[in-house]
């Protein structure tokens, strides 16, 4: 069936196998979409297989069940022409929490930034890739003095936007971040979500943004997934989620948002969300317009 | 009340080709019994350098330039490396951000932290261990701990495994606890589970906790002091309810207004214009300055001294200075006063 969502995830499950004996259902029947040019935000329990579905999104692993299409590609499909296939790389980018410790420990900031440049080509020319280089280190808040430092030299959030500032620089059309800003300062924080902002404003790109920070997810993204032990338990557009949850786990969890103001904060206690035993039925219900939740009984 | 670590004037730089990073400087701070610091600041400021120095667990091109560190009264700013693994045993212990790297995937958890326990006392038998780590487990909130302390990390939650990361810290009775972002990958509440179980910690065993985050809403719940920390310096530093209600350092005042509660409503956050300056050839004057929109002439001149406001509250900035306009704070009344 083919439709007008960017990104398709349909009925996606994944298993780990640690043993012949031992699996972990990490992602159980997820299916949402996200339309061209949205931000949709995925948030939910640490584990509850956030990740997860991003590297399925990015085709990093393979699905146990269902699918995902990008842009009416089957990102895992078997017979993918070589166009798809460089249509999938160039378009879609990664952004890891810690993907600031994934960098090559051995390569300088400057050469790290140049080699996709140069695996696919783009800003041959010295100067313009200098310009380009300079650019997008600036929208990350880096200074160009640390082009020739090693990664082991830069402190946490440094790495970080060395690797946003990669991301970018592709000018890719879908970028999945996990949790892209978790390790950097508040101040930071706010000049990417500033940045992703005007980005997608100028340039329309669409967007999965998995975080933890709640405020943040509510001020970037259209539309918000809360996941659960494995499953997608509600998905709404962003004001409606945060006014009006449906979800017990939802609202365990919005009511955990710390608050920066010590007295409230200490005073508070704060509920824990226990799942409720022997569920029989689940049920994807509509709440409201666009407002999907999943009934368990 | 006795100081369980108290640093002062401490410089610490390393050297890189490109020149001197002057990563901690001149920093002072001291951290008493039973109590949890936290230290915030911009990233790359020095926070996590500031801990390792203390724990020496620099690389070589560190090098501590000035300054003492005196931990449980004994000065260890000239300890060798024997010395200080004996003292990182005993005295001082380290939670990181994400429990994954600290735990080993294919053996159980209680074995684990059997083994760290049995790192700090080797006279102990396989059996004390055992018993050891199941306390240990049943000390940070694990339920069923006996049973769980067979199984593996991936059979816990993101939650348990950050607990179990701490009993593993805990194992060595450390005195000085030093956490580095320990909540940052947890979802908000297993967060709150674990600042909660941070502050327990702390008035049950009396450790003192050096706790460095960015996030100012965990700082609200778990520090009783809070140390702000710009381009390697200390520029604030009080009690959390003066570094909340009374802040008095424009990068305070700053870093308070780039919550996104301030800009509710709002198309774009208050982040704080400019960059972080470089740490090789740091700026004379206040290094905030440039950044600083009620920067004053002085500010690009000197460094300006820590200001005493209060007994338990100081800040440098020139604001502060007798001589200085007055200035009404943009944080007063809160996020939703207008
Ligand atoms: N490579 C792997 N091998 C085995 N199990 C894994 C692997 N990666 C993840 N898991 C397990 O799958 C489940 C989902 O993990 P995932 O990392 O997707 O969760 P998450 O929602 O991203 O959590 P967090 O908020 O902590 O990042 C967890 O139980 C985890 O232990
Ligand atoms: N091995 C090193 N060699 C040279 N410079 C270093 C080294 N390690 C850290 N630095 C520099 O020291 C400064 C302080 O780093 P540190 O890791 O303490 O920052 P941080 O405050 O912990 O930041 P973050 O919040 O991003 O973790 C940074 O500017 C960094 O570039
Ligand atoms: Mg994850
Ligand atoms: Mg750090």
């Amino acid at each position: 069936m083919p439709n007008n969502d960017y990104v398709c995830v349909e009925h996606l499950s994944h298993r780990f196998r640690l043993t012949r004996k031992i699996a972990i259902d990490a992602v159980k029947d997820v299916s949402f979409s996200i339309d061209r040019g949205e931000i949709l935000g995925l948030v939910g329990e640490s584990g509850s297989g956030k990740s997860t579905v991003a590297r399925c999104v990015m085709g990093i692993l393979r699905p146990s069940e269902g699918r995902v299409m990008y842009n009416g590609i089957d990102v895992n499909g078997p017979k993918l022409s070589r166009e798809d296939k460089l249509r999938l790389q160039c378009e879609r980018q990664i952004i890891f929490q810690d993907s600031g410790s994934a960098l090559n420990p051995r390569m300088s900031v400057r050469r790290i930034l140049s080699e996709p440049l140069d695996i696919h080509g783009l800003a041959r020319d010295r100067g313009d890739r200098e310009k380009l280089i300079a650019q997008n280190l600036d929208f990350v808040g880096l200074d160009s003095g640390i082009l020739e430092s090693l990664p082991g030299e830069l402190s946490g959030g440094q790495r970080q936007r060395v690797s946003i500032a990669r991301a970018l620089l592709m000018k890719p059309k879908l970028i999945v971040a996990d949790e892209p800003i978790a390790s950097l300062d508040v101040s930071i924080q706010a000049q990417i979500v500033n940045l992703f902002k005007r980005l997608q404003a100028e340039h329309g790109f669409t967007f999965l943004f998995i975080a933890h920070d709640l405020a943040m997810v509510e001020f970037l993204c259209d539309r918000v997934g809360v996941m659960s032990k494995g499953r997608l338990v509600e998905l709404a557009p962003t004001r409606q989620l945060y006014e009006a949850p449906r979800h017990p786990y939802t609202k365990a969890l919005l009511s955990a948002v710390p608050i920066p103001d010590p007295r409230l904060e200490r005073s508070r206690e704060i509920p824990v969300y226990h799942e409720p035993e022997n569920i029989t039925r689940r049920e994807w219900i509509q709440a409201d317009e666009n407002h999907y939740v999943l009934m368990e009984r | 009340m006795s100081n369980l670590l108290e640093i002062q004037n401490l410089s610490v730089s390393f050297d890189t080709p490109a020149g001197e990073v002057q990563a901690v400087r001149d920093v002072s701070l001291s951290l008493p019994e039973g109590k949890v610091l936290a230290l915030v600041g911009e990233s790359g400021c020095g926070k996590s350098v500031l801990c390792r120095s203390v724990m020496k667990l620099l690389p070589r091109t560190a090098k501590i330039k000035s300054g003492s560190i005196v931990a449980g009264g004994v000065d260890i700013t000239n300890y060798g490396e024997r010395d200080m693994r004996r003292l990182r045993g005993s005295m001082f212990a380290m939670v990181f951000q994400d429990p994954m790297t600290t735990l080993n995937p294919v053996m159980p958890v209680g074995d684990q932290i059997a083994e760290a326990v049995r790192v700090h006392n080797r006279r102990i038998s396989r059996t004390d261990a055992h018993r050891r780590a199941v306390e240990l487990m049943k000390l940070v909130g694990i339920e069923r701990a006996e049973e769980r302390s067979r199984l593996y990390p991936y059979n816990f939650s993101g939650g348990m495994r950050q607990r179990s990361v701490m009993a593993i810290a805990l194992a060595s009775n450390p005195r000085i606890l030093f956490a580095d972002e320990p909540t940052t990958a947890l979802d908000v509440t297993i967060q709150a589970q674990i600042l909660d179980l941070f502050r327990q910690i702390q008035s049950t065993l009396h450790t003192a906790t050096l706790f460095v985050t960015h996030d100012l809403g965990v700082v609200a719940r778990v520090a009783d002091l809070v140390a702000v920390m710009y381009a390697g310096r200390i520029v604030e530093l009080g009690t959390v309810e003066d570094i909340f209600y009374d802040p008095r350092h424009p990068y305070t005042w700053g870093l308070l207004q780039a919550l996104p509660a301030w800009s509710r409503g709002r198309d774009t956050l208050n982040a704080i214009p400019g960059m972080p300056p470089s740490l090789i050839h740091p700026p004379r004057g206040d290094a905030f300055a440039c950044r600083n929109e009620y920067a004053l002439g002085i500010d690009y001149l000197e460094q300006p001294p820590m200001f005493k406001i209060s007994q338990t509250h100081s800040a440098a900035t020139w604001l502060l200075d007798p001589a200085a306009p007055k200035i009404q704070s943009p944080i007063q009344g809160g996020p939703h006063a207008e």
